[in-house]
């Protein structure tokens, strides 16, 4: 499923996949599959997604 | 905390095993296939038992210590009918059986002369094989269970 919710802070915080990639120290590619929901990231990723983009697991992970 | 690409690591990963896979397949065909045209002569293969013993044992010996052979008996036996005891206890039964099939067909093909010789060597063969790797094959197989199974609860 579709993570919206990144994309949405993502944008809020005016990055682009590159550059939440490399804040959070992945590849463009990984930030990509993550937002079209075909890849499944681990907690620490999930936490290291959150704490660049300043927001929390629920708001960008919980699935309504 | 530094953060890796886990994506890439496991793909990475995936890759390494697919690699390690088609080496024991490689190792495995040439085993066969020099056996088949020179006969049995452990040395001639020497290389190709190395790698295909050597490596399982590694990859055996890794698991028992980091305990993930217990955790993955667990998981077996929380989802599956026949534990993994008595699966391992068929396989060691399954496998001495064969092993002793292959000696009996083998000592009747190459060194009887007559039809009568023929049987009466293969069923020799085949159930002394039987009595020695049967049980030894079984000692194997409960013994790395034990240890496994001992890791596990350590």
């Amino acid at each position: 499923m579709k993570n919206i919710k990144l994309k949405m802070a993502r944008v809020e915080k005016d990055l682009s996949q590159e550059e939440l990639a490399k804040l959070v120290g992945v590849a463009r590619q990984t930030i990509g599959l993550i937002e079209l929901g075909k890849y499944n990231p681990s907690l620490n990723l999930c936490l290291a997604i959150c704490k660049a983009l300043s927001k929390t697991l629920d708001e960008i992970f919980w699935e309504e | 905390m530094k953060i890796r690409d886990e994506r890439i690591e496991n793909i990475r990963n995936k890759i390494g095993l697919e690699a390690y896979l088609i080496t024991l397949a490689i190792a495995l065909l040439s085993l066969v296939g020099k056996f088949y045209l020179y006969g049995h002569s452990i040395g001639g293969v020497a290389l190709e038992l190395l790698i295909v013993l050597g490596t399982g044992a590694y990859s055996g010996i890794r698991l028992l210590l980091l305990g993930v052979y217990s955790d993955e008996v667990e998981l077996h036996d929380r989802t599956n009918a026949l534990s993994m005891s008595k699966k391992n206890l068929f396989i060691g039964l399954g496998s001495g059986g064969l092993l002793a099939l292959y000696f009996g067909i083998n000592s009747a093909l190459r060194f009887a002369t007559t039809a009568q010789e023929r049987v009466s060597y293969f069923f020799v063969v085949f159930f002394a094989s039987l009595m020695i790797y049967m049980p030894l094959f079984i000692a194997v197989v409960l013994l790395l269970n034990l240890v496994g199974r001992n890791d596990g609860k350590e």
